[in-house]
């Protein structure tokens, strides 16, 4: 910290990073409330444990090898270049800065920021999966993506040098691709190897509903997520910065908060088109499901993720239909996919992360066509076709491809799905049955006291 | 030529006001926003009153009547 001006503005920033943590463990509370009230009441517990052993297993490899490769690809590599290998070292595990050290008080608290993104991305996945997945595999899949195919995508797109912001003018400003996505698309992957729940398909082919043990737990679930959301956004920002600590095209000395890519934004537009697309998506998704509690929540998310590639520019008018937009088509899409493709994600995420996402990166390449996306002089600008490919990379390169081969490999060591006769039963089938044996013991001893 | 007017980011921010896509259009915006709102409600009041009628169509016998009773 060279002067006072300086360590203001490094313990603000520090601090701003450090608030949208404990934010963003809200998305994962509620991502396991909503996948455990969707779950059968037989399979809780496991499904519990299965979306919770995400947070040490993603934690402990991003700091062994995640916020490296971040560091490490924004070329490609072969794209724009090779390997970072000196922007690379100081954030590998070995690194001094990446402990307690007096010249360093940011690194920390930026890797936990987009650590909390990495558990989202399996946190995904995890909800498409319940009920017949081996927990074991599913731990596999969630470090795949969530400390490497996400942040190796948030290499080459979510970082002011990757190259396909230089290369293809990519814009995402609040991850509709490099978040929800890819893990949309992961979680198909797995999900057209892991197969259907039993029962979920009649002989012809027509779904079945198995519907969620407790919808309000669910929807209480979903209304938590949009809490944690907020912190994810606030996170995706850079809050105050001099055009000097830029140091690209801009002129004068008017300091300002930036996008990942250190384009100028204000708090004040993702505030805006935060509430607006996520209003937009609601009352899409109750209109196009005719008052479906569960999907009016998932289509407020569906509607903030279709907006958000562009929400640090978009009018919040223009947010709202987006949002309204991504909603109603994530909503046809998933029952679409349902019956044509014989797909069953349980809670939707391949619709409101996968599809949502896809359609907001398109979208976002029409509405900032031209824009600079990027405040250094050589890069591509926004256009449509650069965000389409950087959708197909997303969600299917990065996305569908490692979830569908890291699945294959496992089912073929015979590890992904468990066995027929423990999904007839359920998961937590021993400990109900535990339950049931020690509560009638206890009730015999009361009897007995009692002299009943 | 970008949607948002700006084109290079060679610029004195103290300079710049606002940077969203397409303005000019915010009252065409309003329009389209407002007149989906208004639709919204319309439509809502139609189908939650065919809703309830469909319900009554189909439940509305003393069997039910009795069993949701029971469940309360």
């Amino acid at each position: 910290m060279g002067n006072n001006i300086d360590a203001l503005t490094t313990v603000f920033t520090e601090f701003y990073y450090w608030v949208t943590i404990p934010l963003m463990f809200l998305i994962h509370v509620g991502f396991c409330m909503y996948e455990v009230g969707a779950s059968r009441r037989k399979n809780h517990m496991h499904t519990l444990l299965k979306n919770s052993m995400i947070i040490p297993l993603v934690t402990i490899t991003f700091f062994f090898f995640g916020w490296w490769i971040y560091w490490a690809l924004p070329n490609g590599p072969g794209f724009t270049g090779g390997i970072l290998w000196d922007d690379a070292a100081p954030n590998g595990p070995t690194s001094d800065i990446m402990a307690t050290n007096l010249q360093d008080r940011i690194t920390g608290v930026f890797w936990a920021a987009f650590l909390l993104f990495s558990w989202t991305a399996a946190s995904i996945v995890s909800g498409a999966v319940i009920e017949r997945i081996n927990s074991g595999a599913f731990w596999i899949l969630a470090v795949v993506i969530g400390s490497g195919a996400w942040i190796v995508d948030a290499a080459w797109g979510w970082h002011y040098g990757g190259w396909m912001v230089q290369l293809l003018g990519y814009h995402d400003a609040y991850a509709s691709g490099v978040i929800h996505a890819i893990a949309g698309g992961f979680a198909l992957g797995v999900l057209v190897v892991l197969g259907p729940r039993l029962g979920k398909f009649s002989k012809e082919g027509v779904p079945r509903d198995i519907l969620p043990h407790n919808p309000w737990m669910v929807c209480l679930g979903l209304f938590i997520i949009y809490t944690g959301f907020w912190g994810f956004y606030v996170a995706c920002n850079v809050p105050l910065i001099s055009p000097e600590g830029i140091g690209g095209q801009i002129t004068g000395d008017t300091w300002t908060a930036t996008t990942i890519y250190l384009t100028p934004t204000t708090l004040g537009a993702i505030t805006f088109n935060f509430l607006m697309s996520l209003s937009g998506g609601m009352l899409a998704a109750f209109m196009v499901s005719k008052g479906d509690a569960f999907w009016t929540y998932s289509g407020g998310l569906a509607g903030i993720i279709t907006a958000s590639a562009g929400n640090d520019l978009y009018h919040p008018m223009q947010a709202m239909i987006i949002g309204g937009i991504g909603a109603a088509a994530a909503y046809k899409l998933h029952f679409w996919v349902e019956r044509k493709f014989k797909i069953d994600d349980a809670v939707g995420a391949v619709a409101v992360h996968g599809y949502a996402g896809f359609i907001g990166l398109v979208i976002c390449g029409f509405m900032l066509w031209g824009h600079p996306s990027s405040p250094y002089e050589g890069y591509a600008a926004i256009n449509p076709l650069g965000n389409t490919i950087g959708a197909v990379i997303m969600f299917g390169v990065l996305g569908f491809l490692p979830g569908y081969i890291v699945s294959k490999i496992l089912h073929a060591f015979g590890l992904l799905r468990i066995p027929r006769e423990v999904e007839l039963l359920g998961l937590d089938f021993s400990s109900q049955q535990e339950e049931t044996r020690a509560a009638r013991e206890v009730r015999e001893a009361i009897r007995e006291e009692i002299g009943a | 030529m970008s949607t948002t007017g700006i084109d290079s980011w060679a610029v004195d921010l103290a300079e710049v006001g606002p940077i969203y896509p397409m303005q000019g259009s915010e009252f065409i915006l309003l329009v389209i926003c407002v007149a989906a709102w208004i639709g919204w409600h319309i439509w809502c009041i139609r189908w939650e009153k065919q809703y309830h009628r469909d319900k009554i169509a189909k439940y509305g016998k003393d069997e039910h009547y009795h069993s949701a009773v029971d469940a309360e």
